[in-house]
């Protein structure tokens, strides 16, 4: 897996971790900041962090593919697509 | 002057969403709907606002059909039929700016060049759901997105505060 850093000129942290699976991207609400989501994305020895806003996109490239995110204002949720690297589109969801 | 210099001197002059533009036609023919929502996608990956306004067939910018029919536009791109392709130098522009994206932002952007036309009209409906303001085929849509969820693909548990996603 690899990790695509904010584009946006977003709040970025980068933390070392004990985690070591290189299969899971988890998606956290922040307590701290109800008008954000917290990415947080390991790869095998890293912890990412990293804000979604209202209205911003992200990317993160698995080894398989790839999941956007997508924070809607208006529903106030995380929305995400997966496609595989054929542009195969594979899986919708929501959080 | 090289013609690649003349190129990457007139992309000086771009603004980002003319770069928006040519990556989204990008180098196999793309219809007028494709570059549309691939624009949407792109544009929001990258962080560049697109002005987008739902219409019949979901999210449509104006500016970017502005930019699709401006003559000064026909030394990077044309409009064969019902497709539009980029010319010897739309194709040297668009190599110039891919190569300075990211690799996954540019393997994702490839993959978007792969999608079925329908997939990715699914796709931009579920992630702009502002899509199916005013749009046509929204009923169709929704139940094309309907087919996609809890496919497996991703696997999606709850850790207290956090949800985890699998891939």
């Amino acid at each position: 897996m690899t990790y695509k850093k904010d584009r946006r000129g977003g709040e970025n942290e980068l933390e070392e971790s004990i985690e070591t699976s290189n299969r899971s991207v988890s998606l956290g609400l922040d307590l701290a900041n109800i008008f954000s989501f917290r990415i947080q994305y390991r790869s095998k020895k890293e912890e990412h962090f990293i804000s979604i806003k209202p209205g911003e996109s992200i990317l993160v490239s698995t080894d398989k593919g790839y999941i956007i995110f997508r924070y809607d204002n208006d529903a106030g949720k995380a929305i995400y697509g997966f496609i595989d690297k054929n542009g195969k589109l594979r899986e919708l969801g929501e959080i | 002057m090289p013609e690649i210099e003349e190129v990457k001197k007139e992309l000086e002059f771009w603004d980002p969403l003319d770069r928006v533009l040519l990556l989204s036609i990008g180098p196999n023919p793309a219809s007028h709907t494709e570059i549309q929502k691939r624009a949407v996608v792109i544009s929001s990956i990258l962080g560049i606002d697109l002005d987008v306004e739902p219409y019949e067939y979901g999210l449509y910018s104006e500016t970017i059909t502005e930019k699709l029919s401006d003559e000064r536009n026909s030394v990077f791109f044309v409009k064969k039929g019902r497709f539009y392709e980029l010319t010897e130098k739309g194709k040297m522009a668009w190599k110039i700016l891919t190569e300075k994206l990211d690799r996954e932002i540019l393997e994702f952007i490839d993959a978007l060049y792969k999608m079925d036309r329908n997939e990715l009209l699914v796709l931009v409906y579920h992630l702009f759901p502002s899509s199916f303001t005013k749009s046509k085929i929204g009923k169709k849509i929704l139940a094309a997105i309907n087919k996609y969820k809890n496919r497996g693909f991703v696997k999606v548990r709850r850790e207290g505060d956090k949800v985890i996603l699998e891939v």
